[in-house]
């Protein structure tokens, strides 16, 4: 039986919904999800990812 | 997270250092472990769930010492202390890491221990050895790289995953969003909303004392919650109705392919008809042959004596033409006796004698006699209307057409009677029950799907009444805002609150793009290893919502499933589910998501095969071959026995449990149970122990 592949997961969905977002949302998006989703997210408590969406929410919209 | 090498020391069954080491260079890696029943894989599991999460599995907390291997213990001295540990080179995100989780205990006398100190630790080797502490972040991490919950379907010990991942639980659940970080994309989204919730704050704050605008600045923020709830359950609801929709195909395209209801009542009629039809001409082939037999009957014999008649009228007809009819011969031959002085019987003629040949000679003369007689050449001689010949023809005419339409009767009952057959078996084979209980779906699923509608209806209005009051408060809030200094700030706020609002929305359908993919990959992939072993011809089903693993057959989901069936099962879900997450990991590196490279899944199966059959066995274990980076087997010996001929080709190496015990302790074992057959080679595993050791113990010896 064959395998699943690695590229089959498709996000293309997101992709999509990020393409109808200007640029400094696609960019908030891809930030405020490094802070809660990746790696580095369990070496930070809650309060601190806060403060670095909030900042990340004045940035853009500069 | 892969296993390069795992170690153990005084650790459970284990003195002293003891360690496995595990391939990774293949993209399929299997080592094999023999291990007879009791001799520690269980050891071996529950080793690891010491390592990741400080589990102590049996032994409760201030007791952690009986993990301590008793042959160590026993030669520690009154006073001294004793350390076990589970160590482990892991690698994670193409980085090689060793970790150690140790327990330390002091003796108190020669049965009494106390536990001193139980520690998690990373190892540094480099120059020198270093042993960091752990604040928290590597527990947290290890947590997250194998949940907690899930340990058990990737490192199972022996029992088919039955309750736990077969089915809706929502433990399972909450694992399952940690292992496919559902759960910080959750949290993303929250904290989205919570800084939402903190600019309306600090909007209410910044537009000072002024009560009507703070009243219009929190009728806002209420409409846009229940607008933003209104838009939830509007998605729920498309969603709940393309899902009633699409059932609504399905079903209507099975019940056509099954049969219409009427269909049935159609086949019965027919069935009926052709009944009726073979009555019919049953009845006509038995009239046919009263009618043959009464005409055969009534002929007086006529058809079988007409084959003498021919001779008959010969006779007849020569006597005639030789005047020798008995009217001839009588006269002549009376006036002849009478000429004589005597009669025929010797007396003298006399009146009595002459007046007797005088009456037979009247009597033989009858003009009735001789009519008779004609009447009997003419009957004969076929020319009148009565006569035997005609009568005959007449006869053989009238049966020949009934025998005639007996013959077509015949055939009719016989054509009737196969379409009652015929129609029979189309009845049999119409499968009334499914399509009366699919017709019974198919209205329910109508019936739900004009309810979502009508609730998309409704739902759709309210959120625009919705947005129009939101509108509304929006112009007054304008129309209201305080002028000043503070009308930059408080527009600043605005546009923070928007962004975090829209930031929430775009996280929130995100996840919603997310679940549709990892649903579509989870059931094709389950579906494609289960569904062409398993024999009932059921298929694996994920519910879109849980995405959870089922079985189904015709619609239906079967909840009593065979050993072999919810292992293949189970086992199917949790290698897709390992593949899926490193997809995963993949598609968020392109979006720009550190959520590192390389992120496989290890398996360690304690007696995957037990209980189930042996074709389901092998089944399982071809399926196993090559489907992930790294799997550990710890197999008994009827189990090796049944998959060793799939299995020992591919095994990258093969690991035994030695098991050293008392002599009197080996009488009582199955003997046959630790002799195993490896390349050819019978290896026995049952070792016994010297008298100066007391503790049964087990040594991981390499074998292949």
């Amino acid at each position: 039986m064959p395998p699943i592949s690695d590229s089959e997961l498709n996000i293309e969905g997101i992709q999509k919904l990020l393409q109808e977002e200007e640029i400094n949302m696609q960019n908030l998006f891809k930030k405020v999800l490094n802070f809660y989703v990746s790696n580095d997210a369990v070496r930070k408590t809650d309060d601190e990812k806060l403060d670095l969406l909030k900042k990340a929410i004045d940035e853009s919209l500069k | 997270m892969i296993f390069h090498e795992l170690r153990l020391s005084n650790f459970l069954v284990f003195p002293g250092e003891q360690s496995i080491s595990i391939p990774t260079k293949n993209e399929g890696n299997m080592v094999v472990i023999l291990a007879p029943n009791n001799t520690g894989k269980t050891s071996i599991i529950r080793a690891l769930k010491f390592l990741l999460y400080g589990h102590l599995a049996g032994a409760a907390s201030s007791f952690e010492h009986k993990l301590l291997n008793d042959s160590a213990k026993s030669t520690t001295a009154i006073g001294g202390a004793l350390s076990g540990w589970v160590e482990a080179t892991i690698e994670r995100d193409g980085e090689m890491r060793c970790i150690r989780r140790t327990i330390t205990a002091k003796k108190g006398s020669s049965d009494t221990w106390r536990t001193a100190e139980m520690k998690l630790e990373e190892i540094k080797r480099g120059h020198s050895t270093v042993f960091v502490p752990d604040g928290g972040t590597l527990q947290r991490e290890l947590r997250r790289l194998v949940p907690e919950m899930l340990f058990d379907a990737f490192y199972f010990q022996g029992e088919p995953l039955k309750g736990e991942l077969l089915g809706d639980v929502g433990s399972i659940r909450k694992s399952l969003n940690a292992f496919l970080h559902e759960d910080r994309w959750e949290a993303a989204e929250q904290a989205a909303e919570a800084a939402r919730e903190y600019y309306a704050k600090e909007r209410l704050k910044a537009g000072g004392k002024d009560v009507e605008y703070r009243a219009k600045l929190e009728e806002e923020e209420l409409l846009k919650k229940l607008l933003s709830q209104k838009r939830e359950e509007l998605r729920d609801t498309q969603a709940h109705l393309s899902e009633a929709i699409a059932e609504f195909d399905e079903t209507t395209q099975a019940l056509q392919e099954l049969g219409k209801p009427a269909e049935a009542d159609r086949l019965l009629g027919e069935r009926n008809a052709a009944n009726l039809q073979f009555d019919l001409a049953k009845r006509g082939r038995m009239q046919a042959e009263a009618e043959l037999a009464r005409l055969v009957g009534s002929s007086n014999g006529i058809a079988f004596v007409l084959s003498a008649l021919p001779k008959a009228q010969k006779i007849l007809g020569k006597m005639q033409a030789d005047n020798i009819l008995p009217a001839d011969v009588t006269e002549g031959f009376v006036d002849r006796v009478l000429a004589q002085p005597k009669c025929v019987c010797g007396r003298d003629h006399d009146s009595q004698t002459r007046l007797a040949w005088n009456n037979y000679k009247t009597k033989t003369l009858s003009a009735d006699l001789s009519r008779d007689l004609s009447d009997l050449l003419d009957s004969i001689g076929g020319s009148g209307r009565q006569s035997y010949v005609i009568r005959a023809r007449q006869l053989a005419g009238t049966l020949a057409e009934k025998r005639s339409a007996r013959a077509k009767s015949i055939v009719n009952e016989q054509k009737f009677s196969a379409a009652v057959r015929d129609a029979d078996e189309r009845l049999n084979a119409f499968p009334v029950e499914e399509v009366r209980s699919m017709s019974l779906r198919l209205s329910k699923v109508a019936a739900e799907r004009q309810r979502l509608g009508g609730s998309l209806q409704q739902v759709e209005i309210a959120i625009r009444t919705t947005e129009n009051g939101c509108k509304r408060v929006a112009e007054e809030i304008r129309r209201l805002a305080p002028k000043g200094a503070n009308s930059g700030k408080l527009d600043q706020l605005k546009k923070a609150q928007d962004r975090s609002e829209k930031l929430r929305q775009l996280i929130h359908d995100s996840r919603a793009q997310l679940n549709k993919a990892f649903h579509l990959i989870l059931q094709a992939s389950v579906a494609s290893y289960y569904d062409g072993s398993a024999y009932d011809g059921s298929s694996a089903k994920i519910n879109p919502y849980t995405l959870l693993p089922a079985v189904e057959v015709n619609g239906e989901v079967r909840k009593n499933l065979g050993g072999g069936q919810s292992q293949l099962l189970a086992l199917a879900y949790i290698v897709s589910l390992a593949r899926l997450r490193k997809s995963l990991h993949k598609e968020m590196q392109r979006l720009g998501v550190g959520l590192g490279k390389l992120d496989d899944q290890s398996f360690l199966l304690d007696s995957p095969f037990d209980k189930m059959t042996e074709t389901y066995a092998v089944k399982i274990a071809e399926f196993l071959k090559g489907n992930a980076r790294q799997i550990v087997l710890l197999l008994a010996r009827k189990q090796w026995e049944m998959v060793r001929g799939s299995i020992e080709p591919s095994a990258d190496r093969i690991y035994a449990f030695d098991y050293h015990t008392l002599p009197e302790k080996i009488a009582t074992l199955a003997l046959d149970d630790f002799v195993y057959e490896v390349e050819g080679k019978r290896v026995s595993l049952l070792h016994k122990l010297p008298a100066t050791d007391q503790h049964p113990h087990t040594t991981i010896v390499e074998l292949v």
